[in-house]
């Protein structure tokens, strides 16, 4: 287990040019640009207090030209990166650091619906404007904008994409004091005040700053797609029901699309996205409705390649059929199913593997971590990004504190309450997730009659019912 | 008695095998490839058991058709002490030949440092030692119940010979091995799996054993699961105790 | 010692008739016999006993390092930035000792010690509880540790210079190459145990209070560790 957190350091020790360059100067200099590299960014050129530090945002892809372009002229179809958006991520984006959204792209919706396979509980959790699902490149090319926008002194704001860091070292390896030096693979050398890491699961300046992260892989993958409907949803909320493989999650965008988070197996997986279009747009129609049997038939009928895409869909279609024949109202068909998917868009099925991951700290001198480079979740309850704009708000609130201070924002002092305000929510958030994902991971009858008789407990007690909902809804804030 | 049990763990480390010369014993047994106990107890193993069953008949049988005298059967059994509880020492000889000589079939060929894709998997392994069983399924409870006799040879031979049956399964198999209490819970895992399989193929009736094979794949199935929990438990609760502890220490950074 | 006990099959001569005894695999294949020349006769049985506690053992207590060191990391890292690449770097070298070990255990399929998981918590315990009380108490501690495991390092040296000489089927007498790997890796980790030893007085171990009570204890407890690692 300690083996795992202590990768090889020297790599990034290692300093080629760096040396021979005249280091840039910079206050803050973030490492990452995605939603949460980017958000504080945008968070520390808003604020009255912050928007004079010279801040640098360096980023491996190309956030001017691809990324940025997203806003002015978005595709037609919805890609396959979409988040769920809770409200006070979706006000500090808006009202702190000042962006505007595209809205025509974000679907707000009213509660979510989740089921299981293996009996019949249910938790209906509604409440209006629960959260929103939105696009990542939405989120991102709005920041971009937004920082457009601000036109920034470009001695104070810059941002440097298409760039990876290639060392970071410190300016006096016997100061631990001392600020870091950070090497681009364009030659440039930054000395900054406080580094930020925003880079991710395999943080670089993580392992730069030794900061151990524990947790485990699920040995899980999730699969993503958009999904095109039948009809527009009667209901407009989340549809999620656990399979003994792992939670499916149907989720809405606006008009007839909508967003497939299936997390499963890591050989479902690759069957998932090894299958025909049509076939795979079969099993998620199936997997709401049919019950686990069915689905494991399925499994292995396409796995041995012994039935067809018509017979498949025939099959699938007649047991769905079935299903809701036997249902006592029709009125419920809508109300218990996500609506019918038609298909899924072209090359936008994916896969990704789940982990488990916590950082000790968030923060050491002249280093602070936030977003992925902190922690990863599981996607079932989509708090991942959310717990990653808390992270930003709370160092924004530090950063903001210490220099009304006149205090040092990279000393460890002013980092600090950073790291006191997140470390036990996104822990708690961590560890309810994990849990769930852990008691609906199993068929073992007990356990399945327990949750099931805890879920309808949940489901008949509207506080405690309220209580799941709103920390999902507000990411613990 | 007690000192003996500890043979389990004795004589486990494994020398080079290109810097040594070759044993000139096979396994735990005292005679080697080329010698004459090998060829009588082999023939007895692939004719005389199917036709007479674990007993000194088939040995005596084997001892006929190979034209040897009958004198050698004191030969071959005098490795054995004489016991009460078993029939006689030339049998028991003839058990841990079977045990031996079908656990290096079961590995015969492969090398254990070729890459993990090219070695074979732990349930290929596992079946292709059962399927070894296959021409003496219907004695198979002659020798489970010799075997499971207790006594001096439960302790030095059969239990040892299980233990390192699960060892060669593991080692040569594409199977993650381990360094901690897992090594112990994966290997006991196998015993058990291969125990009650053998158990189970010796009352299947089915053709080619194949409910043998499918309770084998399944039940391997199962006990592997068990290991998972383990080290998942473990691995969980150093997480929990160490997150629990940075959390108080991040309320009192606070300070 | 251990050269004593060397013809492997010492048990029950009398009753084994000599003319039926396996026939020596080189005198029938003649093309292998040059490669077999140069081979050594296998080890004794009490000869592989020792290796295998000795792999055994070491693999033990080099967890046992390893965690210590991760327990003293998770407690003094934010606290005291200076000790850091200090300990990092004494960590680092546990681990890779660790790892060796680890190998080598599955290499030469040698049974781990049963009480891993009691290691494992132990040696946290150990090294963050002392680095609870203080840096210097957690000097003192790696100070004890390795004092006890540089000796018990040095101990197997003796053993595996001295009583490894094994005869080859050519009449030669030398150390097989598996074990002189063996006794240059322990020669190796040692140097670096007593490095870390070193490191430790550098950094205040002597000023530890209650000095004795801590170095003292610490190393009985190594010691009874190891005694028990070796058998079960």
């Amino acid at each position: 287990m300690f083996g795992k957190v202590s990768a090889p350091h020297k790599l990034i020790r290692l300093i080629s040019s760096a040396t021979h360059a005249v280091p840039k100067l910079a206050d803050v200099l973030i490492v990452g640009g995605g939603p949460a590299g980017l958000t504080l960014a945008a968070a520390i050129k808003s604020s009255p207090k912050l928007n004079q530090l010279s801040t640098v945002l360096v980023d491996a892809s190309d956030l001017k030209g691809k990324v940025a372009s997203f806003y002015n002229s978005p595709p037609d179809n919805y890609t396959n990166r979409v988040i769920s958006l809770t409200p006070p991520s979706r006000r500090f984006l808006e009202e702190r650091a000042g962006v505007s959204l595209m809205n025509d792209r974000i679907q707000v919706y009213d509660g979510l619906y989740v089921t299981e396979g293996c009996s019949d509980a249910t938790l209906d959790m509604e409440k209006d404007s629960m959260a929103c699902m939105i696009e990542i490149l939405n989120v991102q090319s709005s920041l971009l904008k937004r920082l457009d926008q601000l036109s920034p002194d470009p001695n104070t704001f810059k941002i440097i994409d298409n760039t990876k860091v290639s060392g970071i070292e410190l300016n006096d390896p016997y100061d631990a004091k001392s600020w870091p030096l950070v090497t681009l693979d364009n030659g440039e050398v930054y000395k900054t005040r406080l580094l930020v890491g925003a880079d991710g699961f395999n943080s670089p300046v993580r392992k730069f700053s030794r900061i151990p992260s524990r947790g485990w892989s699920y040995n899980a993958f999730g699969v993503v797609a958009t999904m095109k409907l039948e009809y527009p949803p009667y209901k407009i909320r989340g549809w999620q029901r656990f399979l003994p493989t792992g939670p499916i999650a149907h989720l809405p965008l606006p008009g007839e699309n909508a967003t497939l988070v299936w997390s499963c197996t890591e050989r479902l997986s690759k069957l998932l996205t090894s299958i025909t279009p049509e076939q795979f747009t079969a099993l998620i129609n199936a997997a709401f409705v049919l019950e686990d049997a069915d689905m494991k038939f399925y499994y292995k009928q396409l796995e041995d390649k012994t039935i067809s895409t018509k017979e498949l869909s025939e099959d699938i279609n007649f047991r769905i059929e079935q299903v809701f024949s036997s249902s006592e109202d029709e009125n419920m068909i809508d109300e218990k199913y996500p609506p019918k998917v038609q298909g899924i868009l072209p090359d936008t099925r994916a896969r990704f593997p789940l982990k488990l991951s916590h950082a000790d700290t968030y923060c050491s001198e002249r280093i602070a971590l936030v977003g992925d480079a902190a922690h990863t979740t599981h996607p079932l309850a989509g708090q991942g990004l959310n717990m990653g704009q808390g992270d930003v708000e709370a160092l924004v609130d530090a950063l903001e504190i210490a220099v009304s201070r006149g205090s040092d924002i990279g000393s460890l002092l002013s980092l600090q309450s950073f790291w006191a305000d997140r470390y036990p929510i996104n822990n708690l958030l961590l560890g309810m997730v994990d849990k769930l994902n852990k008691i609906y991971g199993t068929d073992y009858a007990p356990i399945v009659a327990l949750r099931s008789f805890g879920i309808n407990v949940i489901n008949n007690v509207p506080p405690l019912k309220n209580l799941i909902r709103d920390t999902l809804g507000e990411s613990g804030r | 008695m007690l000192n003996r049990s500890l043979k389990l763990s004795k004589r486990m480390y494994h020398a080079n095998a290109s810097d040594f010369l070759k044993p000139t014993t096979l396994g735990s047994l005292v005679y080697g490839k080329d010698s004459m106990q090998y060829k009588v107890l082999s023939h007895a193993m692939d004719v005389s058991v199917p036709i007479y069953g674990f007993n000194e008949r088939a040995i005596v049988h084997s001892l006929n058709v190979l034209k040897l005298p009958s004198s050698m059967l004191s030969v071959i059994s005098s490795s054995n002490p004489p016991s009460f509880l078993h029939s006689s020492p030339a049998l028991m000889e003839l058990i841990k030949f079977h045990l031996v000589d079908k656990r290096y079939k079961t590995v015969a060929g492969i090398d254990p440092e070729a890459a993990d894709e090219e070695l074979p998997s732990l349930e290929s392994l596992l079946l292709k030692r059962l399927k070894l069983n296959a021409p003496i399924a219907s004695r198979l409870s002659q020798v489970l119940s010799q075997l499971a006799i207790p006594g001096p040879f439960l302790l030095n031979n059969a239990l040892p010979e299980l233990h390192r049956l699960s060892d060669d399964l593991l080692y040569f198999s594409n199977e993650k091995d381990h360094t901690d209490f897992a090594w112990y819970s994966k290997r006991l895992a196998i015993s058990c799996t291969y125990v009650s399989s053998e158990l189970f193929m010796s009352q299947d009736k089915s053709a080619d054993f194949s409910q043998t094979f499918e309770f084998a794949q399944e039940k391997l199935h199962r006990v592997m699961k068990l290991g998972e929990y383990y080290n998942n438990t473990e691995e969980f609760t150093w997480y929990t105790m160490l997150s629990a502890v940075n959390l108080a220490k991040s309320q009192l950074a606070r300070g | 010692m251990l050269r004593n006990s060397f013809p492997r099959i010492s048990k029950r001569q009398f009753s084994r008739l000599s003319s039926l005894r396996a026939t020596n695999a080189t005198s029938k294949e003649p093309t292998k016999r040059s490669q077999n020349e140069n081979r050594h006769f296998p080890l004794s049985e009490a000869q592989a006993a020792y290796l295998d506690r000795v792999v055994r053992v070491d693999q033990a207590g080099e967890l046992g390092a390893d965690y210590i060191y991760a327990g003293q990391y998770f407690v003094l890292s934010s606290k005291y930035p200076h000790l850091k690449p200090v300990l990092q770097h004494m960590w680092d070298q546990e681990i890779h000792h660790h790892k060796t070990f680890n190998s080598l255990q599955v290499k030469k399929r040698v049974r781990p010690s049963l009480f891993t998981p009691i290691w494992k918590l132990g040696a946290f315990v150990m090294g963050a509880g002392t680095a609870v009380i203080s840096p210097q108490a957690a000097m003192a501690c790696t100070e004890a540790v390795e004092t006890v495991i540089g000796r018990h390092y040095n101990q197997q040296l003796r053993c595996l210079t001295n009583q490894f000489d094994l005869k080859k089927a050519n009449g030669s007498v030398s150390v097989p190459p598996e074990v002189n790997s063996l006794t240059e890796t322990i020669r190796q980790f040692r140097d670096e145990e007593l490095e870390h030893l070193e490191t430790a007085i550098e950094h205040d171990s002597k000023k530890a209070v209650p000095y004795m009570l801590l170095t003292e204890g610490i190393k009985g407890i190594c010691k009874a560790a190891v005694w028990t690692a070796e058998r079960i």
